[in-house]
């Protein structure tokens, strides 16, 4: 309905009804006239007045109390499990359902797991997990989820674990393929998981990427410890199903694991030892460089045939981006003999921190060159942070000279150095801070005819433009804009706000989420009428800022003189992030080496 | 609060309201399972014959779930709207998924009043009002949020008025005709006629 008619109705409704029943008919008749429509609306809306009879004056809360009250809907946090309160339903496989549960008496949040019973019903074998997962767990590694307690409630087993607030690695995957640097300061982590667990001689066993957690802040969780012992078919009852797809042998001979992530001592049934637990690592690492597995089959049996036998494609041919270091470390990794197999996690956690050092060197290199170029066409990710990680895929000529340059340089620094300046000293010069992504940003424009489209804001701009700001931050944070006025002398506070969002104004943004500002359809920044070059200044923090005094009490105002000086000395103490165009989008990325609060500006200048 | 701390539900609210969803995710089966428990003890005190005391239990609500006393509430209208919306979400989420429950998924329209005299208890059908609220928003987006506030969030006449920065007069009156336009488009007959059920 359009919004005059409705003001119409409206009027004519109020004043009918204060009226009162003895003028209301001839009123309306007088209103509304020929507009039989408009009679209608406000005769129905005056009749149900009459009859509604206030039937929402009571608050909902109370009409659904008695309901809420005797209901038996299972609804979420209705049910417990001893001391333990479900909350939600986090997941489900083939080791049960693990739910996101609230522990009654320590008060925090844990996941529950509930073991199938058919894998709980010998006690021993209970007991014997129960000793591993809490062994593995007291190792007290950060990169081994934490088991709380293992229980048992009336008929249920369950395991309590220190709660996750992330993703599997297979939800990950689901996105496409890892660029090389997130997939070495992944393995990186779960190597070190490995190495821990494997000197207290802990063998995972069941290695593969729902295994494997990682964190909003990019902490990696390596889960389930121990668990697939508990899987392992009873020795007595001739072994698991698949046993006789790989040479019928039974016990001890049998298979557990899941099909696509074994090694090939699991497949053929033999005793596992840490270095399966490497070989499977291999698998996760090719998946997560390759986007798919190394070894597939259309039967189990074909699966079984190709982790026994069949070399999988050179992963330089399935991710032409990836270092040849990392390929070889895979391949390393799944060789099918496991006496020439990586032998010790420590040793490939040693190699993989070799290889991020040179990326990071790499990446300090190519940002003093022409980034647009080494950027390639990684802005075709789709997980939105991909260029900060991925390895230049194009361009290779260039990356092959770069890579021989820095070779030399590395041999010198690495070795040379030393020798000629600290011959005692064995460690090499610490590796500079490499930078890290903080946020992204791009400009949406609006011509004079209307006309939208985004640009990247370090390309000067169309004159008449209206503009719109949109950021993307990396993490959580808090975004404070400060902009000119149309005079370009006094600043006044901006703040963000999320475009799907309905709230009231706050500086703070969720990492992943499109701030723009200012928010709304209609609202510009026009430049039309302002002198360019405008400058934005932006301060990312990873805490609320109190001081200066008008960032902690937003104010679309002009600054006074002792505000602006402020405001000046307080730029001046912070660290100032770098800046780059990403190649094939629209997109700008702002990184920083400090990982505090540092300041940025969007400078709009105008072409021509 | 016992089970959890007001402030992780403020914490999840606020990333709600700042266009998180999986913020929802985590607050609804908290906050659901605190609304159980107050509402069970309010049962109680209250006996079977009697109407619960409507305000206690939605300030008690407020007071268990939300740490209304955050400095980073902006102000109490950011506060109420964000609760209020919540509330909102919760109950019509409760009734849709009772109201399946009850007729075996069959998504049938009840009226707003059975059989007058019968029962006291009204059957207001959360879920119906919902949708027909989110209609009246397109048309009239002040008039919805009051009765948000006021009927999901449970606030009063003067509270509505501070949130919405409007005098409490035009509060009341705005008020009414959302009733009775909420009430003539859920007793509107298939036809689109409105039903005359002469009660």
């Amino acid at each position: 309905m359009d919004p005059e008619r409705w003001r119409r109705i409206e009027r004519i409704y109020y004043e009918a009804l204060e009226r009162g029943a003895d003028g209301q008919a001839a009123f309306i008749d007088e209103a509304c006239g020929a507009d039989e429509e408009l009679r209608h609306e406000v005769t129905t809306l005056i009749s149900a007045h009459e009859r509604a009879g206030g039937f929402i004056a009571m608050p909902a809360m109370e009409l659904e109390a008695r309901a809420i009250a005797t209901s038996n809907i299972p609804a979420p946090g209705a049910t417990t499990i001893g001391h333990y309160e479900l909350l939600s339903l986090l997941g489900q496989g083939g080791m049960g359902e693990v739910y996101l549960a609230r522990d009654t008496r320590l008060k925090r949040n844990v996941a529950l797991k509930l073991l199938p019973a058919a894998y709980t019903l010998d006690s021993d074998r209970v007991r014997r997990f129960e000793q591993e997962a809490l062994a593995a767990s007291a190792l007290n590694h950060p990169n081994i989820l934490t088991v709380y307690e293992i229980g048992r409630s009336e008929d249920a087993y369950f395991i309590a674990t220190e709660f996750v607030d992330g993703e599997t690695l297979r939800r990950r995957l689901e996105r496409g393929p890892l660029g090389a640097r997130e997939v070495v300061e992944i393995a990186i982590q779960i190597a070190g998981a490995l190495a821990a667990a494997h000197k207290a001689g802990i063998i995972h066993r069941d290695i593969k990427p729902e295994n494997i957690m990682t964190r909003r802040d990019e902490i990696v969780k390596v889960v389930d410890f121990g668990l697939a012992k508990l899987m392992l078919p009873d020795a007595e009852a001739g072994g698991g199903d698949l046993s006789g797809l790989a040479g019928g042998r039974t016990a001890p001979g049998v298979i557990l694991g899941t099909l696509n992530y074994m090694s090939p001592e699991q497949a053929r049934g033999s005793d596992l030892d840490q270095r399966s637990d490497l070989f499977c690592l291999g698998i996760v690492l090719y998946e997560l460089i390759a986007g798919r597995s190394p070894f597939t089959g259309d039967t189990p049996a074909d699966a079984i045939a190709a982790i026994l036998e069949k070399q999988p494609p050179p992963l330089a041919r399935e991710n032409s981006g990836m270092p040849p270091e990392l390929d070889r470390i895979v391949t390393k990794l799944l060789v099918k003999d496991r006496e020439c197999r990586y032998q010790r996690a420590e040793v490939l956690l040693g190699d993989l921190q070799r290889v991020r050092r040179r990326l990071e060197f790499a990446q300090e290199f190519t940002t003093t060159r022409r980034y647009g170029a080494a950027e390639g066409r990684s802005g075709d990710r789709t997980d939105g942070f991909g260029p900060a990680w991925a390895w230049p895929r194009t361009n290779k000529v260039w990356l092959y000279t770069a890579a021989a340059c820095l070779l030399f340089i590395a041999i010198f620094f690495l070795a040379g150095r030393p020798i000629i300046l600290r011959p005692a000293d064995p460690q090499p010069p610490p590796a500079p801070p490499a930078p890290v992504e903080l946020i992204r940003y791009f400009l949406e424009t609006k011509s004079p005819d209307g006309v939208k489209g985004e640009v990247n804001g370090l390309e000067p701009l169309a004159a008449g433009m209206d503009l719109k700001l949109h950021f993307t931050a990396r993490r959580r944070g808090f975004l404070y804009i400060v902009a000119p006025n149309e005079k370009d002398a006094l600043r006044a506070f901006l703040t963000a706000r999320p475009t799907r969002s309905w709230g009231v104004a706050s500086n703070e943004v969720i990492a992943g989420v499109d701030y723009v500002f200012p928010a709304g359809d209609d609202n510009w920044i026009g430049l039309t009428t302002g002198a360019l070059p405008t400058r934005f200044t932006i301060v990312f923090s990873p805490t609320p800022l109190s001081s200066p005094s008008f960032l902690a009490a937003p104010a679309r105002r002009q600054l006074t003189p002792a505000e602006q000086e402020e405001w000046e000395a307080f730029q001046r103490r912070l660290d100032r992030a770098s800046q780059e165009a990403i190649a094939g989008s629209p997109g700008v990325k702002v990184t920083t080496t400090a990982g505090q609060t540092v300041v940025f500006d969007i400078t709009i200048k105008k072409s021509g | 609060m016992t089970e959890l701390s007001s402030h992780e539900v403020t914490q999840l609210l606020l990333a709600w309201s700042d266009g998180d969803q999986l913020a929802l995710e985590k607050l609804t089966p908290l906050v659901y399972a605190e609304l159980h428990k107050i509402a069970k003890r309010h049962m109680r005190r209250a006996g079977e014959n009697h109407t619960l005391q409507a305000t206690a239990l939605v300030n008690e609500a407020y007071l268990r779930l939300i740490d209304a006393g955050s400095v980073r509430w902006q102000n109490r209208a950011h506060f109420f709207a964000v609760a209020a919306q919540l509330m909102r979400w919760i109950l019509v989420d409760f009734a849709r998924r009772r109201k399946k429950l009850k007729r075996g998924g069959a998504a049938l329209k009840v009226p707003l009043e059975e059989a007058t005299g019968v029962t006291r208890e009204r059957d207001t059908d959360l879920v119906a009002l919902d949708e027909a609220l989110t209609n009246l928003a397109k048309i009239d987006s002040r008039k919805s949020r009051i009765v948000e506030l006021r009927f999901f969030g449970g606030l009063s006449v003067e509270e509505t008025a501070e949130a919405l920065k409007i005098s409490p007069r035009t509060v009341m009156r705005e008020w009414g005709l959302a009733q009775a336009w909420l009430y003539r488009e859920l007793n509107r007959t298939e036809k689109g006629g409105v039903a005359e059920d002469g009660s």
